[in-house]
C-alpha cells in the first residue's frame, strides 16, 4: 500500500519536499526491518564481544544491562560525517517523457538522501549547479538545516548546461573534512571527464556516490518515424530516424553506462542509475542494500 | 505519338492518391526537444536522407504504376509523321505498256520521272519500278539518285497491257513491308481500260501517297484491227477466208482501208466504212497457201495518231493430209466405211486414210502414220505387234477396237490382255457417264441416244475410264505407253454392236480423237501478249522446245528449253517453236486490243484511286499505328507489372523498417 504512494508520480504530488523525503525515508526503512541506525554515518560500524584488554569505555552498558553480556560499539570515525549533495540543474534535467522530470525526481532523491542524514544527525549540505554553481547550502547538523536544504531544493529549476568543473572546484575549495559526496545528474558528458573531474574529491579523502538520473525515454527512444530533435542545451537540432533510436542510440546509450559505471569503480566511486519512472523508495532501498554488503 | 483511347488518361486522377497518402497525410511532427543530443551523430542524417529518398522512391514507383496503367488502357502508338525523310520510300512507277508507244507518252513520262527525281531530297531512298500486266523492279531501293536515273534512261515502251490493278498490288505490298511512309509516282498515260474490274483491286495502304503524272493531254482517237480470224491450219489448195474486225476507239467514223498481207505481200485490200466508236468486218480470200507456215497480216492503210496498232498479226499453217492406217480383219470393212464417212465430213480434214488388213498392215510402217486404228482384230502378227509397240513408246498413237474378234480369241490385239462378252441387261445400255474433258470427247456431246448392243469387258486396270456405259462397263479407255497414246473402245464402229455410227456425235467424236491421236489439236496460232505458250509436252518427255522470238534470238535457254512448262509471250510479232517430238510451229503474237483503247480514266475515279487508302494527309500512319499500339500498350503494361513488383519491394522494405523502427 505503501508503494503506491511512492510512485514518482505520487510523489509529485506531494506538496513540500520535507513531506516527499520523509514519505520515502520512513517507507524504505519500515521496509528493511533493520536497524535504525542503518544509514550513511560512518560512527557507529558494528557491535564486538568484549574481550580481555579492550578499553571499557567502549562497552555498551545498556546492552550488558539487557543481556549481562559485554559487548563493544565499534566506531570508525571520530566525528559525525557530512552529506553533500550536489544536484545538476541543467537544462537537460528538465526533460521529461512522462510527468516527472528529471529534475524532480533529482530533488526527490535528494531531499530522500538529506531528509536521511538529518535523521541520523549528520551534517548534509548542498549544491546545486549547471555550469554554475546556482545554489549552496553547507553542510551543517544544525537545527533547521533541513528546512534549508528542502528550500534551497525547491528554488533549483532547469538551468542552462552543464558543466562539472567549476562545481567541483568550488566544492574542493569548501570542502572541509571528510564526508560523503552524492553528485545526482543525468551525467550528459563524456565519462572520462566526469571521472576525472570528480576524482580530486576522492583523493580528499571523501566518499564520492553518483546518482545518475535518466528518463525512460532517454535510455529506450521511441520513434514511429523521423523527428527533429533539438537538444535542450545547446538548442542543437538534428533529425533522427527511428531505426537509428532503435538500433545504434541505444548500444551508445548502453556503452556510456558501461563505461561510466566502470571508470567510476575504478575511481572509487559508488554508481547508481536511477530511472525516474521507478519508485524512488525501491530505488533507495536497493542501493542502500548494495551499499550495507560492501561495507 | 497518340492514343487510342485518350479518355483512359482520367485515371492519371488516381496519382492524387499516393500524393494525398504520402504527402498530405504525412505526419509532420513538430520538433522534439530532447535531453542531450550527445549520443546522437551527424552521420544518421545521411539515414534519414535515404530514409525519406526510399520514401518519395516509394511514392514515385506508386505514381508510375498508376500513371503506366491509365497509360496502358489509353493505348499509346508511336506515330510514323516521326519517322525522318530518310527512311521515306519513294517509288517511281513507269508505265512501259503498249500504249504508251503512242506519241511521245514514253519520253514524256522519262522526263516527268526525271524532274521527279531532281526534286527529291537528299538521303531519301528511291526505287524505279516500270508496269505493265506486271511490275519488275528496274533499279532497287537506293539513297543514289544515279541509279534510278540510270534505270529511267533505260525503259522503253513495251508490247504488253498495263494493269493498274496489278500495280496497285505491288504498292500494296512496298507500302505493307515499308518502315516508314512509301511516296508512289506513277507516270502513266492513265488508260482507261488497264482499269481493274473493280476499285478494291486499286486499294493502297494507308502509309502510302500516291501521285499520278498523267503522260498523256486528253483521249486519243485511235483505230485498230482488233481481231483477225482465220484458220491456224490447212490441209490442202484450197482457198481460206481471213476475216479481220476493225475497232474505233473515240474516233469519228470514216472510210478505212484494210490490207491483207501474206508473207510480205499484199493480196488483197478493201474499203469498210468504219463508224464512230463501232466495228466493222473485212473479209478476204486467200487463193493458195504454200507449203508450212503462212505470216500474215491485216493492216489498216489509214494513217492515225497511233500507228503501232494498225496490224494484227496472223498464222496460217498449210499442211498435206497425215497418212492414218486403219487396220481390219479382211472379212470386216464395216467399220472402216464409218470411220473414213467420219473423217471426211470434216470441213477441215487432216488425214488422208488407209485401210489394211492386218496381214497388209504387217507390210507397213507404223511410224509413218499419225496413228493406227485396229478395228476389231483378232491374233497379230508378232512383228507388227513389235512395230506397234516401238511406235507406241516412241510416241505414236493406236486405237483399238474391240468386237467379236476380240472376243473369240479372249485377249485384246497388243496388249494380250483377258477381254469377256459383256451380255448388256435389257438388249442394250446407253452412255452414262462421259469425260468432257478429254480432247477426244470436249464436243462430242453426251452421247444422246446412242445405244451399245454389245460391249466387250475389259479391265481398265490403270487406265483413264473416258466413257462408261449405265452399267458401268467402261467403253473408251486410255492409257499411256512410253510417249505414246493408246485408246480402247470397247465395242466397234460397224453399225452392229451399237448405232453410233448413225448419230450426229459420231462424227465430232471421230474427228476429234483423231485429232487427239494425231496430236493436230486446232491449238490457235495466235495468240496475245502476257499469253502463255505452253511447253508442257515438251518438258514432259524431257526433249528441248526452243523457242525464237520476234527478234530471232532464242527466247528460252538451254536449260529453260528442257524444263520450262510455259513461256510468257511479252513480245509482239512472230515466234518459231521447235518442240522435241520435231513438231513445229509458228505463233504469231499481238497486243492486247484493249491497248487500242486511249480513253483516260476520269478525274473522279482518279480522285478515288488517290484516296483509296487513308487519304493523302493520312499517309503514312495506319499501318504503323496498328503495329505501334500492339507494341506499345504491350509493353507499358510489361512495365507497368515491373513497376508492381519494384512498388512491392520498395513498400516491403521501407514498411519493415518502420515496424522495427516501432
Amino acid at each position: 500500500m505503501l508503494q503506491r504512494y511512492l510512485d514518482p508520480t505520487v510523489l509529485a504530488g506531494i506538496s513540500g519536499l520535507d513531506l516527499v523525503a520523509k514519505t520515502v525515508v520512513e517507507g524504505f526503512v519500515a521496509g528493511l526491518h533493520r536497524s535504525p541506525d542503518f544509514g550513511f554515518s560512518q560512527e557507529f560500524a558494528e557491535y564486538r564481544a568484549y574481550t580481555p584488554g579492550d578499553d571499557l569505555r567502549y562497552v555498551d552498558w545498556n546492552v550488558f544491562a539487557r543481556t549481562e553480556r559485554c559487548y563493544l560499539k565499534r566506531y570508525r570515525g571520530e566525528t559525525n560525517t557530512a552529506l553533500t549533495v550536489l544536484l545538476d540543474a541543467s537544462a537537460s534535467m528538465g526533460f521529461s517523457s512522462h510527468r516527472v522530470s528529471k529534475l524532480d525526481y533529482a530533488r526527490y532523491l535528494a531531499a530522500s538522501l538529506l531528509y536521511l542524514a538529518g535523521r541520523q544527525r549528520d551534517a548534509a549540505g548542498l549544491m546545486v549547479f549547471d555550469d554554475q554553481v546556482r545554489d549552496v547550502v553547507a553542510p551543517s547538523s544544525r537545527h533547521g538545516q533541513l528546512s534549508r536544504l528542502l528550500h534551497a531544493l525547491e528554488r533549483a529549476e532547469a538551468g542552462r548546461r552543464t558543466d562539472y568543473a567549476r562545481p567541483f572546484l568550488h566544492l574542493l575549495d569548501h570542502l572541509r573534512r571528510r564526508g560523503i559526496v552524492a553528485v545526482i545528474s543525468d551525467f550528459f558528458a563524456e565519462p572520462e571527464v566526469v571521472v576525472r573531474t570528480m576524482a580530486p574529491v576522492r583523493f580528499r579523502g571523501s566518499e564520492l556516490i553518483l546518482f545518475h538520473v535518466l528518463d525512460p525515454e532517454e535510455l529506450r527512444p521511441h520513434f514511429d518515424q523521423p523527428l527533429m530533435l533539438v537538444d535542450l542545451e545547446t538548442r542543437e537540432k538534428l533529425e533522427v530516424a527511428p531505426e537509428y533510436a532503435r538500433v545504434e542510440y541505444r548500444a551508445r546509450m548502453a556503452a556510456h553506462l558501461r563505461q561510466l559505471r566502470e571508470l567510476s569503480r575504478q575511481a572509487g566511486m559508488d554508481y547508481f542509475l536511477l530511472e525516474t519512472h521507478r519508485p524512488l523508495d525501491e530505488a533507495l532501498r536497493e542501493y542502500l542494500s548494495i551499499r550495507q554488503g560492501r561495507m | 505519338m497518340g492514343l487510342l483511347s485518350p479518355w483512359f488518361l482520367a485515371g492519371f486522377a488516381a496519382l492524387s492518391l499516393p500524393v494525398w497518402l504520402h504527402l498530405l497525410r504525412r505526419r509532420h511532427s513538430p520538433p522534439r526537444e530532447f535531453s542531450s543530443l550527445m549520443l546522437f551523430e551527424r552521420r544518421i542524417e545521411s539515414s534519414i536522407r535515404r530514409r525519406r529518398l526510399r520514401y518519395l522512391s516509394l511514392l514515385a514507383l506508386r505514381c508510375l504504376l498508376l500513371a503506366a496503367l491509365a497509360l496502358a488502357f489509353a493505348r499509346p502508338y508511336k506515330e510514323t509523321a516521326a519517322v525522318g525523310a530518310g527512311d521515306r520510300l519513294v517509288v517511281l512507277a513507269l508505265d512501259e505498256s503498249f500504249s504508251m508507244r503512242q506519241g511521245d507518252r514514253m519520253a514524256r513520262a522519262k522526263a516527268q520521272a526525271m524532274a521527279e527525281l531532281a526534286r527529291r531530297r537528299a538521303g531519301e531512298r528511291i526505287q524505279v519500278v516500270a508496269f505493265a500486266s506486271r511490275v519488275r523492279l528496274a533499279a532497287e531501293a537506293s539513297r543514289d539518285p544515279g541509279q534510278a536515273r540510270a534505270a529511267i534512261e533505260s525503259l522503253e515502251a513495251g508490247d504488253s497491257r498495263s494493269s493498274y490493278g496489278e500495280l496497285a498490288r505491288v504498292l500494296r505490298v512496298l507500302g505493307e513491308g515499308a518502315n516508314g511512309p512509301v511516296e508512289a509516282h506513277v507516270f502513266t498515260d492513265l488508260q482507261r481500260s488497264s482499269l481493274p474490274p473493280g476499285y478494291k483491286d486499286l486499294a493502297l495502304p494507308a502509309n502510302l501517297k500516291l501521285v499520278l503524272h498523267a503522260a498523256a493531254d486528253g483521249p486519243v482517237g485511235n483505230r485498230t484491227v482488233e481481231a483477225v480470224n482465220a484458220p491456224p491450219r490447212v490441209w490442202g489448195p484450197a482457198p481460206v477466208r481471213v476475216q479481220a474486225t476493225l475497232a474505233a476507239f473515240g474516233a469519228a467514223a470514216a472510210p478505212v482501208r484494210a490490207s491483207l498481207v501474206i508473207e510480205g505481200r499484199r493480196i488483197a485490200s478493201q474499203d469498210v466504212a468504219l463508224p464512230a466508236g463501232g466495228h466493222a468486218v473485212a473479209e478476204f480470200t486467200v487463193p493458195e497457201l504454200r507449203h508450212g507456215a503462212n505470216r500474215g497480216e491485216v493492216r489498216i492503210e489509214s494513217p492515225d495518231a497511233f500507228s503501232a496498232d494498225d496490224r494484227r498479226r496472223f498464222v496460217i499453217e498449210r499442211s498435206d493430209p497425215l497418212p492414218a492406217l486403219f487396220v481390219h480383219e479382211a472379212h470386216e470393212r464395216r467399220a472402216g466405211l464409218y470411220f473414213r464417212t467420219a473423217l471426211e465430213a470434216s470441213p477441215q480434214n487432216a488425214f488422208r486414210l488407209e485401210e489394211a488388213s492386218v496381214e497388209q498392215a504387217a507390210q507397213r510402217e507404223p511410224a509413218r502414220y499419225a496413228f493406227v486404228v485396229l478395228s476389231d482384230v483378232g491374233r497379230l502378227p508378232e512383228s507388227l505387234s513389235s512395230a506397234l509397240r516401238a511406235y507406241l513408246e516412241r510416241g505414236g498413237a493406236v486405237w483399238i477396237t474391240l468386237g467379236p474378234s476380240a472376243v473369240a480369241r479372249g485377249r485384246a490385239p497388243l496388249l494380250e490382255e483377258p477381254v469377256a462378252a459383256n451380255g448388256l441387261r435389257g438388249g442394250f445400255q446407253t452412255a452414262w457417264d462421259l469425260d468432257a474433258a478429254h480432247p477426244a470427247l470436249a464436243r462430242a456431246g453426251r452421247w444422246e441416244g446412242v445405244k451399245f448392243y454389245q460391249a466387250v469387258h475389259m479391265d481398265p486396270g490403270q487406265a483413264r475410264v473416258l466413257a462408261r456405259l449405265a452399267d458401268h462397263t467402261p467403253v473408251l479407255m486410255e492409257r499411256k505407253v512410253g510417249a505414246g497414246r493408246l485408246l480402247i473402245f470397247a465395242s466397234t464402229f460397224d453399225n452392229l454392236a451399237n448405232d453410233f455410227p448413225l448419230h450426229a456425235a459420231f462424227v465430232p467424236f471421230i474427228e476429234r480423237t483423231a485429232a487427239y491421236l494425231a496430236g493436230v489439236e486446232q491449238q490457235p496460232n495466235s495468240l496475245t501478249v502476257d499469253e502463255h505458250l505452253s511447253l508442257t509436252r515438251a518438258a514432259e518427255s524431257g526433249a528441248a522446245a526452243e523457242v525464237i522470238g520476234p527478234d530471232g534470238r532464242r527466247a528460252l535457254s538451254l536449260a529453260e528449253a528442257v524444263t520450262a512448262q510455259s513461256l510468257p509471250l511479252l513480245r509482239a510479232g512472230y515466234y518459231e517453236v521447235r518442240r522435241g517430238n520435231g513438231r513445229n510451229q509458228s505463233l504469231a503474237v499481238n497486243p492486247d486490243p484493249r491497248e487500242s483503247d486511249l480513253d483516260l480514266i476520269p478525274a473522279d475515279t482518279l480522285d478515288l484511286w488517290r484516296n483509296s487508302g487513308a487519304g493523302p494527309e493520312a499517309a503514312a500512319s495506319a499501318p504503323r499505328q496498328e503495329q505501334a499500339r500492339r507494341e506499345w500498350w504491350r509493353i507499358v503494361l510489361l512495365a507497368a507489372l515491373a513497376l508492381a513488383a519494384a512498388e512491392s519491394l520498395a513498400a516491403n522494405t521501407y514498411l519493415k523498417g518502420q515496424s522495427e523502427g516501432t
